[in-house]
């Protein structure tokens, strides 16, 4: 790559921190200058990010294990009308994220057994259980089209952080469940990288000969991260249909499982960078609107998300030398 | 000894090399046990399963009226699900049937009502089949294209296509393609001079079937007998092995990718000018649920006929069956995500079988010491 900057540039891994301060920085300016409202745009970045960031971390977690998993967009779907359904029973929207979460959960459970300990290929395992979950959410939610959901979380503006302009519009005015994310990057980050368990799920993805013999149970690490997988994904359903917008409708969650497939490749399988990432792709979303205002029309604004998808994941492919993807993903383990 | 398990006085063998009448029967089993694992979501819903499954059969299979209208719903299938079963025979994961599909109907559409080509005669329609199967095959091609030269996985890319298509078609319909008269985004109905033909009294569109029941034998002989399928079989077995027989990725990538685009693209046309005579949303696949766009059907058919071209045409007739019932539980009250859910359990009951297609029950005491 010639150019402005040298492709070594590209290469190092805090392109995505420089690149998000820029935009912050520039985005700060523009509003102070000209009286742009960038703290809402940035807000409903946020926003829209927070699925987006909970699926690609369980995603992430799958992947490092070595299990791909394509299904997160039929988990994700049963995870936001479980939501609704368990806010409804329990008339609290903490039911909903407990139903979807262990939906989310056993949906991944049912893809671990076949694709762990039946040794099934991932690829048409996973389109399976995207079908199975997005038909599952269709029967569900027939008598929950429309409802009115009395049930929500409501913003809650950290005092004091919420008063820095901009920033605090962005970061600290939000739902609860904006707040969990930030913890649980955080934690999965943390788990990954600075605990011998991280150590074991990433050696399971890398070469699972090795951790077997090094005595790391390969099948019950690949469980529990498809699992976690699943788990998150209902999470990230649920945020759908509890805290954006209220209330179920057929096809909400509209490819966002697979924006998280593609944000899991994008972060290169780091948690961190998911975070980052899943701001660029919620900054797609937030800019629709921005657009909107322009005169483009609505459905070519629509193809936005997907076709940022592909550029941005050209730009890694093209600017990478290596992506360092786990080793064995999608080769099923077998003890021999 | 090769990965041998021992329960109740037989055991698990370690099969030499699959067998054609195991496969066959792990494909039906799956599918039988994905009907039986879904009925008590049917029961939950209130329904009785067994009263629904025998409401499904006959309105797919009951009679000739019932049986022609599920060989119109098998046209589609039988074109989209030859391009998977080619593409997973490589293991080069097209799902972007669904996206191909549309802009096959698209450029069918366009001839048909926008372009000044309409002069009604056999030549137009000549043009609607053939700039459909260019615009599945360019759509398709594009996506190889991204996944072998920048490499972009090929599931991700298929699937942002398909989305950007269904956007673009969302775009036309509510926009420059509506049609004027009503608040529905349809177009005009095409002029009866571009439908395609049909066999009286049903809804057949013969020539697409024609060009479907060829193209599937043409491909099982590629598949089995030519260079060009030997090398996408090494392909699909193992992309280090043909790399050192010098077999080019690329080559195959875009070979398969265009084969499979201008099939869809193809199937596409036939049912613009062959069934709806219209273009509207879901013209790529049977109902509201975007699951059950035959892009997504078709993922399963390819499988469930062990991606042999011949096998999945086989299978196309028997899920577009499954299609017809399904559009008949909706007169029962319940939605067409039944179906998904159906062929979402059988795809991942098919792929646990595989395991099962690899050992042979032996009883214990014909095993000498």
């Amino acid at each position: 790559m010639t150019g402005l900057v040298s492709a070594k540039f590209f290469r190092r891994k805090r392109v995505l921190v420089f690149f998000t301060i820029v935009v912050l920085i520039a985005l700060l300016i523009t509003s102070i200058e000209t009286g742009f409202d960038a703290g809402s745009l940035l807000s409903v970045t946020m926003i829209s990010a927070t699925p987006l960031i909970l699926g690609a971390i369980g995603e992430i977690y799958a992947e490092l294990s070595g299990v791909m998993n394509l299904g997160v967009e039929g988990m994700m779907s049963t995870g936001a009308i479980l939501g609704v359904v368990g806010a409804v029973a329990m008339a609290n929207p903490w039911g909903g994220i407990v139903l979807s979460i262990a939906g989310g959960g056993f949906l991944a459970l049912a893809y671990g057994i076949v694709v762990i300990k039946y040794r099934g290929m991932q690829v048409p395992a996973g389109l399976g259980l995207f079908m199975f979950g997005l038909g599952l959410s269709g029967i569900i939610g027939t008598s929950y089209i429309g409802m009115p959901l009395p049930y929500n979380f409501p913003k809650i503006p950290i005092p004091v952080l919420a008063d820095i302009p901009v920033i605090g519009k962005f970061l600290f005015n939000h739902d609860i469940l904006v707040y969990i994310t930030y913890l649980l990057v955080f934690i999965f980050w943390f788990i990954l990288y600075k605990t011998k368990m991280g150590l074991y799920i990433r050696s399971t993805g890398e070469d699972p000969g090795a951790a077997d013999s090094a005595g790391v149970n390969v099948f019950r690490i690949r469980y529990l991260c498809v699992i976690l997988g699943g788990v998150l994904a209902g999470l990230a359903g649920a945020y759908l249909s509890l805290a954006w917008t209220p209330g179920w409708n057929e096809g909400m969650v509209a490819g966002r499982g697979w924006i998280v497939i593609s944000l899991t490749i994008f972060s290169l399988w780091g948690p961190a960078r998911a975070f980052l990432g899943a701001l660029l792709f919620g900054g797609v979303y937030a800019g629709q609107y921005l657009l909107q205002g322009l005169g483009i029309p609505v459905r070519i604004l629509g193809m936005l998300p997907y076709a940022v998808t592909i550029i941005a994941l050209s730009a890694v492919y093209l600017f990478r030398k290596r992506l360092g993807a786990p080793t064995a993903l999608g080769e099923p383990y077998k003890r021999e | 000894m090769l990965g041998v398990k021992e329960k109740f006085g037989v055991r698990l063998e370690k099969r030499p090399a699959p067998s054609l009448r195991v496969d066959i029967g792990i494909s039906i089993l799956s599918f039988v046990a994905a009907l039986v694992a879904c009925s008590p979501i049917l029961s939950l819903l209130g329904y009785n399963p067994i009263d629904v499954y025998s409401e499904m059969f006959k309105d797919a299979f009951g009679g000739f009226a019932a049986i022609a209208r599920t060989l119109t719903k098998a046209i589609p299938l039988i074109l989209v699900s030859a391009g998977a079963a080619l593409s997973f025979k490589a293991k080069i994961w097209n799902i972007g049937a669904q996206g191909q599909m549309i802009m096959g109907a698209i450029a069918a559409t366009w001839v048909a009502l926008f372009s000044p080509f309409q002069n009604g005669s056999g030549e137009q329609i000549a043009l609607m089949l053939v700039l459909g199967i260019l615009a599945g095959l360019a759509w398709g091609a594009i996506c190889g294209f991204i996944n072998e030269k920048i490499g972009v996985n090929m599931v991700i890319t298929t699937l942002m296509f398909n989305a950007i298509a269904i956007k673009f078609l969302e775009y036309l319909l509510h926009g420059p393609w509506k049609m004027p008269a009503i608040k529905y985004p349809y177009t005009d109905p095409l002029p009866a001079s571009s439908w395609l033909p049909v066999i009286s009294d049903t809804t057949i569109h013969y020539p697409t079937l024609i060009a479907g029941i060829a193209s599937v034998i043409l491909l099982y002989l590629v598949l089995k007998r030519y260079k060009l399928g030997y090398e996408i079989r090494v392909f699909g077995e193992n992309r280090a092995a043909a790399k050192y027989a010098g077999i080019s990725s690329f080559k195959v990538i875009m070979i398969v990718m265009s084969i499979s685009g201008a099939l869809a693209g193809l199937a596409g046309v036939g049912e613009v000018a062959g069934l709806h005579h219209q273009l509207k949303m879901g013209v790529e696949g049977s109902g509201a649920v975007y699951a059950a766009s035959y892009g997504y059907v078709a993922l399963y058919i390819a499988w469930l006929g062990k991606c042999n071209p011949l096998g999945a045409a086989f299978a196309s007739f028997l899920i577009a069956g499954v299609l017809i019932g399904g559009e008949s539980l909706l007169v029962m009250g319940i939605q067409m995500a039944v179906v998904s859910v159906i062929l979402g359990m059988a795809l991942l009951l098919l792929m646990a079988g595989v395991y099962l297609s690899e050992y042979k029950i032996v009883r214990r005491r014909s095993v000498e010491k």
